[in-house]
């Protein structure tokens, strides 16, 4: 037998004529047969990795998710979002007594770690069993863990407002991974986007600290204070800003104060869901203030925008995917 | 994805996180597309296969521990779906005995006799570690010889190279690799064989 006819079996392109042969050939030869499954096999795992299908891939993924997608209250479809984006309180007290609190409705203290998303285009809650409330901006993540001491750690990504019940018998920090903050009652916020550059902390009320590792305090904020953590540069900066333009998300609002084209634009992609893509590169850069209500459809958004100065957009309206909205 | 790593998400998984999942499904498919592919030749039945497999994975989430051990679970259900799906295909082929069936019958047996994940995985570092360790110009030659399976006369107009070079440069190539596999000899034999 051929070696051409053997590579061409186990690579799937022999003839009909050709595989016939082979398989009758290997009907009654028993040593052959042993040393085809063999080939095969040695055939299958050395040619791991050589042909990958990127795209068969995600569309695999995606029928799967569609398949096992967890219907919960706080998910919207993206088309809700994309040109009616609607501010939703998206986690009822109700909903989560159910995960925070055991069934038996006595108040234990939970050991478990729990993940929150917040989708983009929606803003959730989240409340504590001690009266404390977290709200979860769009497109971010939190993890709470209370370990048996009831000290409890936060990790995000993304943006979200605190409003912690004073407690001083409680410890809670919220890790962002380039430092933590401490806190004992306070309200502030935090921004760390992954796909930002900087890291920015709000105090509203009450005090923070920022650690970087172990006990020692880098930083005490006090209320007004407006931190910018350089995430390249390592470096911190601190200043005064009034602290609802930090928090305004949260009510409902986008504000911009002296902010450029593009920083509004990735703000505006992360809560619409939509690609923006800007090729003028002067008008990038050119600064705007300005106050949106987030109800505001993305195409109001871009009418404002277009009133104020030059700008000329165009969207693309697409199935499946994002919209992609080029600003030119 | 090494274990370690893939330990990590084995939390997030247990709260059905879609980007652990998505994790994990974009570091497996491909290997386990391929599998169902070499044996079932063919991609729809293995597409879904894979997906059917994911979604063991997705039912059993709740009870995953700490050191489970998923690319094991992925590597053994991806493998029992196409046996049963050969299994299915041979009964429905039976009674017809002709090359079909003995074609499903032969694919089958081989895949039953296909190692653990343990001893796939060693044997597929083996030889990947050998094939990366060759000289540049052979690995070049070698590799569009294996993979996208061409004549040594396309890869010499490819490479702008002679068919003696292509030549000389497979067997210099399968001469070093036997030396390096020489623990593994139907490998030697597979590759030797084939080229």
């Amino acid at each position: 037998m051929s070696e051409e006819i053997f590579s061409k079996i186990l690579n799937d392109s022999a003839t009909e004529v050709e595989k016939s042969d082979f398989y009758k050939l290997l009907e009654d030869d028993n040593a052959l047969r042993e040393v085809f499954y063999h080939y095969k096999n040695l055939n299958t795992i050395s040619k791991f990795n050589s042909n990958r299908n990127i795209q068969l891939q995600k569309d695999s993924f995606r029928r799967f998710w569609n398949r096992v997608k967890p219907a919960t209250i706080y998910r919207m479809s993206d088309l809700w979002v994309r040109y009616a984006a609607v501010f939703i309180m998206a986690l009822s007290l109700g909903f989560l007594t159910r995960y925070m609190v055991p069934v038996n409705n006595e108040v234990k203290v939970l050991t478990q770690n729990i993940t929150y998303t917040s989708e983009k285009g929606s803003v959730s809650t989240i409340h504590l069993e001690d009266g404390s409330a977290i709200w979860l901006s769009s497109a971010s993540k939190i993890q709470l863990q209370r370990n048996s001491k009831g000290e409890m750690t936060a990790q995000l990504n993304g943006e979200a407002y605190f409003d912690m019940i004073p407690d001083t018998a409680r410890k809670f920090e919220v890790d962002l991974g380039y430092f933590k903050v401490k806190d004992i009652g306070t309200k502030f916020n935090i921004r760390s986007y992954s796909f930002e550059p900087t890291v920015y902390a709000t105090l509203v009320g009450g005090k923070i600290d920022l650690f970087k590792n172990g006990d020692k305090s880098i930083l005490s904020m006090i209320p007004g204070d407006y931190m910018n953590y350089d995430k390249k540069t390592n470096r911190m900066a601190v200043s005064q800003q009034d602290p609802s333009i930090s928090t305004a998300w949260k009510d409902g609002k986008f504000v911009f104060i002296n902010k450029s084209l593009t920083d509004i634009c990735l703000e505006l992609e992360n809560w619409y869901n939509v690609e923006i893509i800007i090729s003028n590169k002067t008008l990038a850069s050119t600064r705007y203030t300005s106050v949106i209500k987030r109800t505001t459809t993305v195409k109001m958004v871009l009418k404002m925008l277009a009133l104020t100065d030059q700008i000329k957009y165009k969207i693309d309206e697409r199935k499946e995917v994002r919209d992609i909205v080029y600003i030119y | 994805m090494n274990p370690a790593k893939l330990n990590k998400l084995i939390p997030f998984l247990r709260e059905g996180e879609k980007i652990a999942f998505e994790e994990i499904y974009n570091d497996f498919f491909g290997v386990m597309y391929h599998l169902s592919v070499q044996y079932l030749h063919d991609p729809k039945v293995s597409e879904e296969i894979v997906q059917d497999t994911f979604m063991k994975l997705w039912e059993i989430r709740d009870t995953l521990n700490d050191e489970f051990n998923i690319r094991n679970f992925l590597y053994t259900i991806t493998k029992n779906n196409c046996l049963n799906y050969l299994r299915n295909q041979k009964i429905a082929l039976k009674h017809q005995q002709n090359i079909q069936y003995l074609e499903v019958q032969f694919n089958f047996e081989a895949l039953e006799r296909l190692g653990s994940y343990m001893e796939f995985e060693e044997l597929r570092e083996k030889i990947d570690m050998a094939i990366a360790a060759l000289p540049d110009d052979l690995r070049e030659t070698f590799l569009l010889s294996r993979f996208e399976e061409l004549h040594y006369k396309e890869i010499a107009d490819k490479q702008t190279i002679s068919i003696k070079t292509v030549e000389a440069r497979m067997s210099k190539a399968l001469r070093i690799l036997r030396n390096e596999l020489k623990d593994y000899i139907a490998i030697i034999c597979l590759i030797s064989n084939l080229f």
